[in-house]
């Protein structure tokens, strides 16, 4: 059997690892960092090139309908499992595209799609503060203070969905809205209510949402 | 003019129905806000559901009355945790994860709110109007009962979890729809969370649909006939939808004549005038939203909104999509 060089080895276990996450497999993800590590391949490189391309994928594949919520879920679970294993050995605050608040404003506890776009936004290699659910529009300023590039938030309840325009006049009062580009999403909300919030961005999915940050940042 | 309850009966036996019937789906929210009611008092007390409910099919004039009052009543029952609002829709704090079991009455929690208003509704207006009384279908209550993220993931990993919480749920369910059906109400099934757009056809197949086929089941030895309502894009699902054995079908906001398609010209099918068109719309986009699905649905159709009418939905938008049926002559 011939040989096969290092890099080539890696290339195929990335490929391994990023499938992994495509076929939701937590356990196989769990050996396949593991391997990885023990190998020599970078950290941010298994992080880059492995979970957070297969978790990419997934993202195509959601919004191609071919996944759907359930699997998304257990990608992210599958996805956090190698990353538990990677991120002790990831060089310090390596590299991030950028900074994203994400939080559901308060009265609305419905957190499952803002945890979706967690996952995707952290995946396409942007440093994620989790702000929760029900939260109150000083802590959503608080964490703009703080420094944040992006502060995404999300509303599933049309009575809920004024507290985000609340937010950004807040931002606005406090001097600190140029200092960061806001996106909103949710069932109820749309493109309209955004512009007419002042919001900088919309998106209607959590691969459409990654687009955004992508695009308010560019 | 035939009365609405005959113009219904009429057209689940078959027959050409002129004026078609119409239910723009107002439910508790928007008629505790025309009513100015605050929503609490009606998600909390069957007299005052009752009220509001009636005091919206008469403003309106429609052809259903539907008791709703919000999503997590029999989830609430059987144990889970909810925060309440004064002016808008309950939220869920905490699933049941342990411990969860079927209620022992169908008037158990606010159950008997439910069947409260249900009863008073069929004895203000029963003659007139057929009153259906929403239920969840137990893929959703199912959902509820153990968090929605644990039970989309056991789905995929542990089945058998949640196969056992689709169980309890069921059973309940039998147990509300019987409560229902002897109030005099006819059982409506909702299931928000089996919805196309949440999960796909193959999971749909095995963890919803044989539960809504036994729900249906048990209702119709009952004596009753029902339908059902899931949100969101159930293209991928709709062929799968008539093995319920249900008799209408209610359809959320996608192409009319897809679905019509899909489904075959005899079912009935409820819809689906974008719910967001009561909002923001003007009254002439809901005229002709609403004449384009009688166009597309044929003369099996309900005419009706794609969800339920929202709680802040223009009075004047309401009003146009009865119009639409009041005027349309096959």
């Amino acid at each position: 059997m011939e040989k096969r060089d290092e890099p080539a080895i890696s290339a195929e276990l990335l490929t391994r690892l990023a499938r992994a996450v495509v076929d939701l497999q937590p356990a196989l993800v769990i050996d396949l960092c593991q391997q990885a590590l023990k190998e020599g391949v970078a950290p941010d490189v298994a992080l880059n090139q492995g979970l957070a391309k297969g978790m990419r994928q997934v993202g195509e594949k959601f919004a191609a309908r071919e996944y759907f919520v359930p699997e998304v879920l257990l990608a992210a679970k599958a996805m956090y499992a190698g990353f538990d294993i990677l991120k002790e050995h990831l060089p310090q605050k390596q590299g991030y595209r950028g900074r994203v608040a994400l939080g559901v404003v308060q009265g609305d506890i419905h957190d499952i799609g803002k945890n979706i776009v967690k996952v995707m936004v952290q995946a396409a290699g942007f440093e994620v503060i989790d702000l929760g659910r029900n939260v109150p529009v000083e802590r959503f300023v608080a964490a703009v203070r703080n420094g944040v590039d992006v502060l995404g938030m999300s509303s599933l309840m049309t009575t809920t969905m004024p507290n985000m325009a609340k937010v950004v006049i807040a931002l606005e009062r406090a001097g600190l809205r140029n200092r960061v580009k806001v996106l909103v999403g949710g069932a109820p909300v749309t493109k309209v209510f955004a512009e007419r919030i002042g919001a900088d961005g919309y998106a209607d999915d959590a691969y459409g949402a990654v687009k955004e940050v992508e695009r308010v940042l560019k | 003019m035939e009365q609405a309850r005959e113009r219904l009966q009429s057209l689940l036996v078959g027959d050409r129905v002129e004026p078609p019937v119409v239910f723009p789906i107002v439910v508790a929210n928007h008629a505790a806000r025309i009513s100015n009611v605050p929503l609490i008092s009606a998600l909390t007390d069957g007299e005052i559901l009752s009220e509001v409910l009636y005091y919206a099919y008469q403003f309106y004039n429609y052809d259903l009355i539907m008791v709703f009052a919000d999503v997590f009543v029999e989830a609430e029952a059987m144990g889970c945790r909810l925060e309440f609002f004064n002016d808008e829709p309950p939220v869920m704090v905490e699933p049941i994860v342990d411990g969860a079991r079927v209620a022992e009455s169908g008037r158990q929690g606010r159950m008997a709110v439910i069947v409260d208003a249900t009863s008073r509704l069929v004895t203000m207006a029963g003659k007139e109007v057929a009153v259906l009384t929403s239920l969840k279908g137990p893929f959703s209550l199912a959902s509820f009962l153990s968090g929605p993220e644990d039970f989309f993931a056991s789905l995929l990993v542990a089945p058998e979890r949640a196969e056992f919480f689709l169980r309890l749920a069921l059973e309940n369910q039998k147990v509300f729809a019987r409560e229902i059906i002897r109030a005099g109400g006819v059982p409506f099934i909702g299931d928000p969370m089996a919805s196309g757009s949440v999960i796909s056809a193959d999971i749909f197949a095995r963890f919803a649909l044989p539960y809504l086929k036994e729900l249906v089941q048990a209702i119709h030895n009952s004596g009753s006939w029902t339908g059902i309502h899931i949100c969101g894009d159930t293209s991928g699902i709709l062929s799968l939808l008539p093995e319920s054995g249900a008799e209408i079908f209610s359809i959320d906001d996608m192409n009319l004549s897809a679905v019509r398609a899909q489904l075959g010209d005899d079912r009935v099918i409820m819809g689906n005038v974008p719910t967001g068109l009561f909002i923001d719309g003007e009254v002439a986009e809901v005229k002709k939203a609403g004449v384009d699905c009688l166009e597309k649905g044929g003369q099996r159709m309900i005419l009706a909104s794609a969800c339920d009418v929202p709680a802040e939905a223009r009075v004047e938008n309401v009003r146009a999509l009865v119009k639409v049926a009041e005027e349309w002559r096959w």
